[in-house]
């Protein structure tokens, strides 16, 4: 299953599960979404439950939280998470924070849907952008209390882990890899729901753990099969949720394996995968037997075109990582 | 935009609703001069303000949702009922009940949002709900002449108008944020001059003029309520006090009293004595009552405190259960 297709199909049963489950973005209803991702939705569930909106996302985020406090589930569609910057007030000050301003007995089940990044492999539609259509901007909401943020890097995590998130009765914020909405990827179970806050072992090995989100799960992946070949063996942990952590998962892998690399694609300063090393080095220091890497994006705005690889990481920053770790 | 300066009937109210809405005025008027004699240096003054809130608190119903500011907040709150003089005192000394919170049972009441103009969106929404609910209820949310000049506040009135959403957004003008006067804070003569850009209709009114607030709220909320759109309505006072008590005026230190144009329970008690609708000594009575009511408040309250809390750092689980609904998750590395 294509990984937006999967995201079609998750908001799709749980709005057929719960008619108060709505749709609200730019050009969700007829248009279908910019990628596709609703395509259908509004012949099924009518203008009242898929609602189109003016270029306003102050607006119509905050409309979501509105909407949420008065029983609806809204489901926010960002049609590039760079725009997201746009309402970013509404989600750091009204929506993560209503619970606590309301002595913790208020709820807020809003899923805030950001497509992020930018074409890490070749696949998919968009291919270098430009910095204003290619950030990866989880960080700015894994620092912010009151939020949920995950990152399904498949469509099997995605079908399970978006129904999660709209099942949550907490803010979540859905990173989804707009580079691999084409990708296709097994899916065994489309019925799993998959709890937010647990991570996986998507690869298991024993000399290195390389801790990744995003599209860097597939790449590493594909680093561990290279470097199997020179004898190797990489771990590869895929967190899943970045907020709340999966730790355990996370440790268990760096206790076995002594080593670990955390990567992501995006910018190096300040990004998510550097508190997951902080995390790291707190918890596990006795088990590892060199530093923690890190693998990220550039801290540059990201340049439009092929040269984005300039600035986003690929397979050769992750191999290098991994060749310096074992070599320590 | 219909331009509503003057009102010249007693807005077709019986002498029972006069006097039930004088004794709100005067109520939100006493409870201010006491907290500022308790010389609550937070406090951010209601005075001027009274009108607007008994006057639209008189024309919603409690299935309304209000989001009131702290101007009329109190006002507001003591006019649609559930809120009296001795909360308001109770609330100075402990933080509870709030005027502007959802009380247990009490009408309708949306939080506000420290941030003016950033709570504005989500009044919307609220509106937006109620018309996909296929509900009659109607939202009004406040804000100063400051933050309407908040983004927030254009995209939320665009969404409103756009989707015909039963929302008045009600602008308390009193000239003043903080140190910025009106007239530097934007070009529009009127707040109310906003309105037709969105194709909304629009008022400004005297808001010390306590039958005209209630007459252009009546129709404002009526407006809403029909399904026809959300309304705009400025309503016009001087702000009397600076902004907080603790923050210099830059005009110079607050008046003890300002011409009675500007004075909403001034102008109301006026307007009942001219009418013959209550005697002074009527209204001195009133006075009284409220008088002996905030003394008992304050003896009953003084000295408390918001309760007093364990002062130990929050650990990771207190600081989840303060900001997530859903369980903590014990981590056994973390517990190690």
């Amino acid at each position: 299953m294509r990984y937006i297709d999967a995201i079609r199909y998750a908001m799709q049963a749980e709005m057929r599960d719960d008619e108060k489950v709505l749709l609200i973005g730019l050009d969700v209803a007829e248009q279908g979404g910019l990628y596709g991702a609703s395509a259908g939705l509004v012949d099924e569930f009518g203008h009242d439950r898929v609602i189109d909106m003016p270029i306003s996302e102050a607006g119509y985020v905050g409309v979501g939280a509105g909407l949420a406090l008065e029983g609806f589930r809204p489901i926010l569609e960002l049609q590039m998470a760079d725009f997201v910057s746009v309402g970013f007030d509404q989600i750091t000050t009204v929506i993560a924070k209503a619970r606590a301003l309301n002595g913790s007995k208020l709820n807020m089940p809003v899923v805030i849907r950001l497509p992020y990044g930018a074409n890490m492999s070749g696949k998919g539609y968009m291919n270098g952008a430009g910095p204003l259509h290619s950030q990866s901007v989880e960080a700015w909401f894994t620092h912010t209390a009151g939020l949920k943020v995950i990152m399904p890097s498949n469509s099997a995590d995605m079908v399970g882990m978006m129904r999660s998130a709209i099942r949550d009765n907490d803010p979540v914020v859905v990173m989804e890899q707009k580079g691999m909405y084409g990708e296709d990827f097994e899916v065994d179970d489309l019925e799993a729901l998959i709890p937010i806050g647990k991570g996986k072992v998507v690869r298991e090995g024993s000399d290195v753990s390389v801790i990744a989100t995003g599209a860097l799960v597939e790449i590493a992946v594909s680093a561990a099969e290279e470097l199997a070949a020179e004898g190797i063996s990489v771990e590869v942990i895929d967190p899943r949720t970045l907020v709340p952590l999966d730790v355990d998962t996370i440790c268990d892998s760096v206790a076995k394996t002594g080593r670990a690399i955390v990567a992501q694609e995006a910018a190096l300063t300040g990004g998510f995968t550097s508190e997951i090393s902080a995390t790291i080095a707190e918890l596990c220091f006795d088990h590892l037997k060199a530093p923690v890497a890190r693998v990220a994006g550039a801290d540059a705005p990201i340049p439009a075109g092929p040269a984005a690889v300039k600035a986003i990481p690929g397979l050769i920053q992750v191999v290098d990582a991994i060749r310096k770790t074992v070599a320590h | 935009m219909t331009d509503k300066t003057s009102s010249a009937d007693l807005g077709g109210l019986t002498s029972d609703q006069l006097r039930q809405m004088h004794r709100h005025l005067a109520a939100a008027r006493l409870a201010e001069l006491r907290v500022l004699e308790l010389g609550f240096i937070d406090h951010h003054s209601q005075m001027g303000h009274e009108a607007i809130g008994v006057g639209i608190g008189s024309v919603v119903n409690s299935t309304d949702m209000v989001q009131p500011t702290h101007r009329s907040g109190v006002a507001l709150s003591m006019t649609r009922g559930g809120y009296t003089a001795r909360d308001f005192i109770a609330f100075k000394h402990t933080g509870q009940p709030s005027a502007r919170h959802q009380q247990p049972g009490g009408p309708r009441t949306l939080f506000p949002i420290a941030l003016i103009g950033s709570g504005i969106p989500m009044a919307t929404g609220v509106a937006f709900a109620d018309k996909l609910k296929g509900s009659d209820a109607v939202t009004v949310t406040f804000f100063g002449d400051g933050g309407a000049n908040e983004g927030a506040i254009h995209e939320a009135m665009n969404i409103a108008s756009a989707n015909k959403l039963p929302i008045v957004f009600v602008v308390e003008n009193n000239g003043w944020a903080i140190s910025m006067p009106f007239e530097k804070s934007t070009g529009a003569k009127s707040l109310a001059d906003r309105g037709p850009g969105y194709g909304m209709p629009s008022a400004s009114v005297d808001g010390a003029d306590l039958i005209a607030v209630r007459n252009a709220a009546s129709e404002a909320v009526a407006h809403a309520r029909s399904g026809n759109g959300p309304y705009l309505l400025e309503l016009r006072i001087t702000r009397w006090r600076s902004h907080a008590e603790v923050i210099p005026d830059v005009r110079g230190p607050a008046p003890e009293s300002i011409d009675i144009s500007g004075d909403s329970v001034a102008r109301f008690e006026q307007l009942l004595l001219n009418e013959g609708v209550m005697t002074a000594e009527e209204l001195q009575s009133v006075r009284d009552e409220i008088t002996a009511e905030l003394d008992a408040a304050v003896t009953e309250f003084s000295g408390r405190t918001a309760p007093s809390l364990d002062s130990a750092f929050y650990t990771r689980e207190q600081a989840w259960q303060i900001a997530y609904s859903t369980p903590y998750t014990p981590m056994n590395w973390l517990e190690k």
